[in-house]
């Protein structure tokens, strides 16, 4: 939404983390740098054991920085304290306080900083509490709550003072599909309001997808991608980050390349492709993957400029589910998935089904590096 | 091809330009050494050496000849080690009151125990009207001061002729302990998730077998941490050994240490030091027992986690 | 609809449960037939868990039957049940190993008087080891195991025994997404070549729709539908069911029915979608509705629409590259799908057009399905 250089809010400069334990230091974070910026949603993206919950405490000030630089509004902070860093973090498990009220709880932040009057204060608990839904609990205690409002009650604790930062931990797990879509909803238009600055850490890729501007993808530690929704997921730079994003995975089918220009690729099995750039350009021998997603090949109805698969590809299973139907066929000895709209009624009655795709929407990797070729 | 394709085909991706960093390079944060600090080291080495103190002089004491403590006092250091002192009370005192103190001390325990976990499953399993006050009835038996009942519980024994019986010493140190193993038991039954139960019901097993199976295996640091409590009581208690039972009877090893105050030829120090460390060691084994098995072994997360 | 010459394995007949001040199920009628996997689905807090405690044994019905292999089993103890049953925390045994946990169930007294000597405990143990890719475990303790791998323990431990049904709770409930999906699909592959009778509890409704022969769904303890997951998805009985049946959810319009024609907003002043076409048994004929149109069938293309206008208020992005639009609309938020390349902006004006022949109408009141909108009769007419 926002951008502009010179923008940043925080800046995540080569920081490593270095934990100390019984089998030895653990390296879990590996040297990653990365920026938000003012008014903008971060998504720091990536499965358990990645690091980012090691990222998210160093941003807090709950964990010190075993390396690089962490910047918040131009200042360095490495050895600033957590309470002067003005930063603001909602727990995944929800870490209320038990034995006061949710309006005490969501009051803690502001009552703190002691600059609000109490009408003050007051008026921004009613508004966060209308926000998310939590005007009928306001006097319960946090044991009595569900799931779903104790985390919105951590969501609206985080969003209620004003900070430089809000750092959100998987922000919508517990909730039910409807009830997310308001709540993103609500954060698009309190970001758009107030101008707020929030770093999202998940390992869910739908909620990185839906609620976020940027996208920092990273796994073991390391840097795999930073770029828009969008780009990760039709340009994704490496293997890790094809097939983490997107459900069902990316397809890989098993390619060599042999040096030669062009844009004809062909799978071991001796099926022909054809890509939309050229492959061959630096004229390398190596292993390729192509990947294909599964939203992207259809059944082919004969159109004369249609690519397809040469060959009818044997259909093993076909899953009817709800607003999509999944067709897993036999590609060279492998399952080959595609997923179609089920509104368009499509010909899969067959035991055999042609498949086609567009050029434009395979994606070849080197299989020794994982790095995506021709970008 | 199931989990995920990726697996099958490349490693994690990589990226080339990384060069390996020494881990060593990265800084970890290390306690500072305050003044506040070395004060409060100068405070526990003192009190260390406090209660250790006595414990090494009566070691001492306990190996130098009876003539060197009676002519020349006490010392910091034996003028000569002997253990003519251990010789002599062992072979005094070993039959009847050693003895007698062990398997008082273990039977009870075993029997203050069982009954206590299988009552405390009871409590903690099983829904009823009253529940918590037929705990706390139970409870209650052990806030009674054990004097007040020192002479009605002498007639009882008396009467059913159990007098200066090793008999009488084991019911009345299980009777005694059983609401307190009842009442740690309950505690370590509360913390075996009833998942597990529930699961062993369901594999097949009737519920006494899953309580022999799964519930009990699982109570191994609470059993562990109950008898360790309820032995060292049997093994140190007087009052009622005293009462009960006579020196050479059924007396148990507190009561040999206490002649041996009362001797005609004034306290003994040197044998006395012998069998008091003799009194200790068993005490002093179990503990470290204890803190090496609840160190190892407390977590016990069936449930997930 | 009668489960006729289908052999029904487990029934539950007009079973309640109560805890407390909280009725767990109420009245819950339900039949599994022999070989099928039937999908519990619903919220946390439904009653999926009783439900499934309730066959097992772990808890007994205050009124109604449960009954198995048609014996009625209320008074029968957990242990006397021939079931297997996943637990949401896996309740591994940690002073066991993997092996001995597996093995645990056919060690019973009851096993073993069962057994009937055709395989021996160690190749079944080892058979469902290698189903589930934890050979390699067997000799582990339960500690040392991670999220993923405990998992299957407890799926190997339940399916390893001679049951008469299996029950499972939210077997995948507590993975990572990515995980999640892989043993979907694996699970799928070794239902089929299990063969066995399955009740299986989610709150996921992809998952309920990618494994279940049937599914039924349950709220506040009482069961809402039983059926086919395509009919779930195509003819929900009520708007409890469409909601959950969805993924993204259902958007919920205001609407009403004049003189046999859909329209836009429960005033009876909006855009005409269609004519009003009654389901079967319904009785209703005009009055405000809640029209159900999935954002599937809800279209942005730059444009017109159907006359459906709101105010953006996010642009998500789907794993599938397609983009969908959050609006604030007079009914509440709806979600439409981007039919273009342009994106709106926060704040902007737009028209969503909906795809009447998929839209589903539901009674303000009851919730309840009255009809479907047929297309194209007297559009125009305002």
């Amino acid at each position: 939404m926002n951008e502009g250089n010179g923008n940043e809010v925080v800046k995540v400069e080569d920081v490593h983390k270095v934990y100390s334990t019984s089998s030895g230091p653990l390296h879990a974070v590996r040297g990653v740098s990365f920026e938000c910026r003012l008014g903008e949603t971060l998504a720091v993206l990536g499965p358990s054991g990645s690091g980012k919950s090691s990222l998210m405490r160093m941003i807090a000030g709950l964990e010190h920085i075993s390396g690089g630089r962490i910047s918040i509004d131009g200042t360095v902070i490495n050895d600033v304290p957590p309470e002067r860093r003005n930063v603001s973090l909602a727990f995944e498990n929800y870490a209320l306080y038990p034995s006061i009220t949710v309006r005490k709880n969501l009051e803690f932040p502001l009552v703190n900083l002691g600059q609000f009057s109490r009408q003050e204060i007051d008026k921004r608990v009613q508004d966060i509490a209308a926000s998310f839904r939590l005007l009928e609990v306001l006097d319960r205690k946090p044991v009595e709550l569900s799931g779903g409002h104790s985390q919105m009650v951590s969501l609206g604790r985080a969003l209620i003072k004003p900070a430089s930062v809000h750092i959100l931990d998987e922000p919508l797990s517990h909730l039910d599909l409807q009830f997310r879509n308001e709540v993103v909803a609500k954060l698009r238009t309190m970001q758009r309001e107030r101008n707020l600055s929030m770093i999202l850490i998940t390992h869910d890729q739908e909620e990185a997808l839906e609620l976020s501007d940027r996208v920092i993808v990273i796994n073991d530690g390391q840097f795999q991608q930073l770029g828009t929704p969008k780009e990760i997921v039709s340009a994704p730079a490496n293997l890790f980050v094809a097939d983490f994003v997107g459900e069902p995975p990316m397809n890989l089918l098993r390619s060599r390349s042999d040096g030669k220009a062009g844009t004809g690729l062909v799978t071991e099995g001796g099926t022909k492709l054809e890509a939309a750039i050229d492959i061959g350009a630096d004229s390398r021998d190596r292993d390729l993957l192509i990947g294909i997603r599964p939203t992207d090949l259809f059944v082919a109805n004969g159109a004369s400029r249609e690519h397809t698969f040469q060959d009818e590809l044997p259909l093993n299973m076909l899953e009817e589910l709800g607003e999509v139907t999944i067709l897993t066929l036999d590609f060279e000895g492998l399952p080959l998935r595609v997923v179609l709209p089920s509104r368009e009624k499509a010909d899969t009655a067959g035991v055999r089904v042609k498949i086609g795709y567009r050029p434009e929407s395979l994606h070849v990797f080197d299989r020794q590096t994982g790095l995506r070729l021709g970008s | 091809m199931t989990t995920s394709s990726l697996e099958e085909n490349v490693g994690p991706a990589t990226s080339e330009t990384r060069s390996t960093v020494a881990i060593g390079d990265f800084s970890q944060e290390k306690a500072k050494w305050t003044v506040g600090r070395m004060l409060a080291h100068l405070v526990l080495v003192i009190f260390a050496f406090v209660i250790l103190f006595p414990f090494y002089w009566m070691l001492v004491t306990s190996v130098r000849p009876q003539t060197a403590i009676s002519t020349a006092g006490a010392v910091l250091w034996p003028e000569e080690i002997t253990f003519f002192n251990y010789e002599q009370v062992i072979a005094a005192h070993l039959y009847p009151a050693i003895m007698n103190s062990f398997v008082a001390g273990i039977v009870s325990t075993i029997l203050a125990v069982a009954l206590g976990t299988l009552a405390a499953y009871g409590l903690e399993r099983y829904r009823f009207r009253g529940r918590e006050d037929v705990a706390f009835f139970i409870l209650s038996q052990r806030m009674m001061p054990p004097i007040a009942i020192a002479i009605p519980i002498l007639l009882i024994i008396r009467s059913i002729g159990l007098a200066d019986s090793l008999l009488a010493l084991i019911l009345l140190y299980t009777v005694f302990n059983l609401p307190l193993a009842m009442w740690i038991m309950r505690s370590f039954v509360r913390s075996v998730p009833v998942e597990l139960e529930e699961a062993a019901l369901v594999d097949g097993y009737r519920p006494f077998t899953v309580f022999m199976k799964i519930t009990v295996p699982l109570l191994r640091v609470g059993v562990a941490v109950t008898a360790i409590f309820i032995f060292i009581f049997a093994w140190n208690e007087f009052l009622f050994a005293l009462i009960i039972t006579t020196h050479g009877g059924a007396g148990t090893l507190p009561l040999a240490l206490a002649t041996l105050a009362g001797s005609p030829w004034g306290i003994e120090w040197g044998p006395m030091m012998a069998l008091s460390l003799i009194a200790i060691l068993p005490v002093l084994l179990l503990y470290a027992t204890v803190v090496l098995f609840l160190s190892r072994g407390v977590n016990l997360g069936g449930v997930r986690g | 609809m009668t489960a006729s010459a289908a052999t029904l394995t487990v029934e539950l007949r007009n079973a309640s449960k109560r805890f407390g001040k909280i009725q767990a199920l109420d009245e819950a009628n339900l039949a599994v037939r022999e070989g099928e996997c039937l999908v519990i689905a619903g919220p946390s807090g439904a009653g999926k868990t009783t439900l499934l405690r309730l066959v097992a044994g772990l808890e007994k019905p205050d009124s109604g039957d449960v009954v198995i292999e048609g014996r009625t089993v209320n008074k029968d103890g957990a242990w006397v049940r021939r079931t297997g049953m996943t637990f949401e925390n896996y309740a591994l045994y940690p002073h066991l190993t993997v092996r001995d946990n597996i093995a645990f169930p056919l060690r019973s007294k009851a096993a073993r008087n069962s057994a009937n000597g055709k395989e021996s405990e160690e190749s079944r143990v080892r058979r469902i080891a290698e189903m589930l890719r934890i050979e390699e475990l067997l000799d582990r303790q339960t500690d040392q195991l991670s999220g993923g791998q405990r998992q299957r323990v407890s799926l190997a431990r339940c399916l390893v025994r001679e049951a008469v049904v299996f029950l499972l709770d939210e077997p995948l409930a507590h993975l990572d997404a990515k995980l999640r999906l892989a043993m979907r699909t694996e699970f799928k592959r070794m239902v089929s070549k299990l063969n066995a009778t399955m009740i299986y509890a989610t709150h996921d409704y992809r998952e309920a729709m990618a494994l279940g022969d049937r599914i039924a769904v349950i709220q506040e303890g009482q069961i809402i539908q039983v059926d086919t997951p395509k009919r779930i998805f195509d003819q929900p009985a009520s708007l409890l069911v469409a909601r959950f049946a969805g993924h993204p959810p259902i958007n919920t319009i205001e609407g009403s029915i004049e003189g046999g024609l859909v329209r836009l907003s429960d005033a009876g002043e909006g855009a005409v979608l269609g004519a009003y076409s009654a389901a079967d048994d319904v009785n209703f004929s005009h009055g405000p509705v809640i029209i159900g149109v999935r954002p599937m069938d809800c279209t942005w293309d730059g444009g017109a629409g159907s006359g459906l206008e709101g105010i953006v208020r996010a642009v998500k992005v789907r794993q599938d590259n397609t983009g969908t639009v959050l609006a604030e609309t007079g009914s509440g938020l709806v979600e439409a799908t981007l039919a273009t390349s342009a994106r709106p902006q926060f704040g902007d004006r737009i028209d969503i057009r909906i795809e009447e022949d998929r839209s589903l109408i539901f009674d303000k009141e009851s919730e309840r399905l009255l009809g479907r909108i047929v297309p194209g009769a007297s559009k125009g007419a305002h």
